[in-house]
């Protein structure tokens, strides 16, 4: 077996220019809150158990474990959220994300059918949105998410004006 | 109804309820009737400048405008009852799935068709008086070979897997009355060859300047004319008993017959050719993909590294390229080669799992429209999938620019 070097999949998925668009710390900081809100309940229904019924242990290994837990979702948000990036080219947009299962997806304007902005009350809390591109093929799965509501919509726009000028048939 | 009449006759004697039961079904037959024959006097369409309006319901009334040059292909169909009373139905694909068919039933026989050539001259840019294009036969199925490729593929093979299962099990154990457990496979493969039959029987493609024209069917008969350049992607498929006659599929992905529902057949209307020869394939693939010479396309293997993550099958995988389409061929059974245009390419993935990651592989997947076809190169070494990645993105965008646009029969600027 051949080990590929970081370096070779970092190739793989070098950014088309200089470096990819970095999406806001937002979408982060939104992940972790939401884990750290679960991570608390978790342990406060441990602990709760452990003194309703008086055992210890319980109170202990599960809050222990809840908190572990969280500390390695906390830093694999953090992964996750530094693997999110985009790039505008003249002709198509590219988008990449992902840490274990690394994607790379590459959309030209002319394919694109139609732009949608969403955010969820989660989202909408933090100050972030989701763009989503669709084209033809049901296959495609180019969202970015995490971008500011500005950015969004400039995206949102420009996607739409690029998509019309370079409209193509099926 | 003379037969319900009867039925209420000798009803007359027996209970309430078998009285009453005749009178309910004639009143159901008569409700649907009348309903399908007010359905069809509030159903209308209009030729317009570039467009077709198709107004229907009688409560909700439904008004849809179908842009003629976004037309991705045009079905005449006749089931049974249709074809006896003369009357035929016309289905107008559009991109967009399952809400982008239109759907014209019942039209006259040589009123449909002659809906259909207005229509697709049309969508060529002419004016819609023009004739019919004529057309050129290019080749028909045998009936010996339909059958004998549905008897071949996987339902029939498993339908008479599971029949000797039972009948040895039967004589092992010496209890015939497990043979009647043979009976729902008998049915069930049955029914799956016999909708395969009576789809495919009479298969002959013929070609016109209007496109593919493609028939078929037994019972129900199907005509579908795909115009020129609507085909986004096609592969030959071999399952491993048709290597006995060297006989081959040859599927499509075609923008309108996307979203179909289950119930409609397994994308039974993306066949180009449902069982034949391959020179049979390769004349279909000439009009399918033109220009395109499918054996000069260079193919690379994968790594050899790649055995660990594909075991069984990594020594099938090969993909390459050439100045019009990328192509991709795998299968261990049942053989397949997949190609698509640069310029159909809808995205392009690269994605890399973790068991991947640690071996250097990286997979990449060209997006088409909804269909059989997929186009995915597995278990590339990780730097060409990047390249195969950026070339298609590259060739995506001339082949784009350079393709005319949709009117096929006014000429190019």
């Amino acid at each position: 077996m051949s080990r590929a070097s970081s370096n070779e999949l970092d190739d793989a998925f070098a950014p088309p220019g200089e470096k990819w668009v970095r999406v806001s710390p937002n979408l982060r900081r939104m992940r972790r809150s939401i884990l750290a809100v679960i991570a608390v309940v978790v342990a406060a229904v441990f602990v709760a158990i452990g003194i309703a019924t008086s055992i210890a242990s319980v109170a202990l290994v599960g809050g222990v474990c809840s908190i572990l837990a969280a500390a390695v979702g906390w830093a694999a948000i953090g992964r996750n959220f530094r693997s999110w990036g985009y790039s505008e080219r003249a002709e198509d947009l590219l988008v990449t994300r992902g840490v274990l299962f690394r994607r790379l997806v590459v959309v030209p304007y002319g394919r694109m059918q139609l732009v949608d902005v969403t955010a969820n009350p989660f989202e909408r809390k933090f100050g972030i949105a989701t763009v989503r591109l669709h084209t033809a093929a049901a296959g495609t799965d180019a969202r970015i998410c995490g971008l500011s509501p500005d950015e969004a919509a400039r995206l949102r726009d420009r996607l739409t004006a690029l998509g019309e000028a370079r409209s193509a048939g099926l | 109804m003379s037969v319900l009449g009867l039925a209420a006759v000798n009803f007359r004697d027996s209970k309430e309820f078998g009285r009453w039961l005749p009178v309910v079904l004639l009143a159901i037959a008569v409700v649907f009737t009348v309903a399908a024959y007010v359905s069809w006097l509030f159903t209308s369409y209009r030729i317009g400048d570039g467009d077709v309006r198709v107004d229907t319901g009688v409560f909700v009334k439904r008004s849809r405008r179908v842009r003629i040059d976004r037309l991705q292909a045009i079905d005449v169909v006749q089931p049974l009852f249709a074809r006896m009373l003369g009357l035929a139905e016309l289905k107008l694909d559009m991109a967009g799935g399952h809400e982008g068919r239109v759907a014209l039933a019942y039209l006259k026989l040589d009123e449909a068709q002659a809906l259909r050539a207005s229509l697709l001259a049309m969508a060529a840019g002419l004016d819609h008086r023009t004739p019919e294009a004529p057309e050129r036969a290019l080749l028909s199925c045998r009936g010996t070979t339909i059958v004998g490729g549905a008897l071949l593929a996987m339902p029939a093979i498993l339908g008479f897997i599971w029949v000797g299962f039972f009948v040895a099990i039967a004589v092992i154990t010496r209890a015939p009355g497990l043979i009647a457990g043979t009976l729902p496979g008998i049915l069930s493969t049955f029914g799956m060859v016999w909708k395969t039959i009576q789809d495919h029987s009479g298969f002959t493609v013929a070609d016109s300047p209007d496109g593919l024209r493609l028939r078929h069917g037994l019972l129900e008969t199907r005509s579908q004319t795909v115009p020129p350049g609507r085909v986004q992607a096609v592969h030959i498929v071999q399952p491993l008993l048709w290597r006995i006659f060297g006989w081959v599929r040859v599927d499509a992905n075609i923008a309108g017959y996307a979203g179909r529902r289950a119930d409609e057949g397994s994308h039974h209307n993306s066949v180009l050719l449902p069982v034949g020869s391959r020179q049979q394939a390769l004349v279909v693939l000439s009009r399918a993909l033109p220009g395109v010479d499918v054996d000069a396309v260079e193919m690379h293997a994968v790594p050899a590294r790649a055995k660990w993550r594909s075991p069984l099958r990594w020594w099938t995988l090969h993909a390459g390229s050439d100045a019009s389409v990328f192509a991709v061929r795998s299968g261990v059974f049942t053989k397949t080669l997949a190609l698509m245009r640069h310029e159909k390419i809808q995205s392009v993935q690269l994605a890399v799992g973790p068991w991947q990651r640690l071996l250097g592989l990286a997979t990449v997947e060209l997006h088409s429209t909804h269909g059989p076809v997929k186009v995915v190169a597995a278990d590339r070494d990780i730097a060409e999938a990047r390249r195969i990645l950026d070339v298609e993105a590259a060739l995506a965008r001339e082949g784009r620019a350079g393709s005319g646009h949709e009117r096929w029969m006014v000429p190019t600027r």
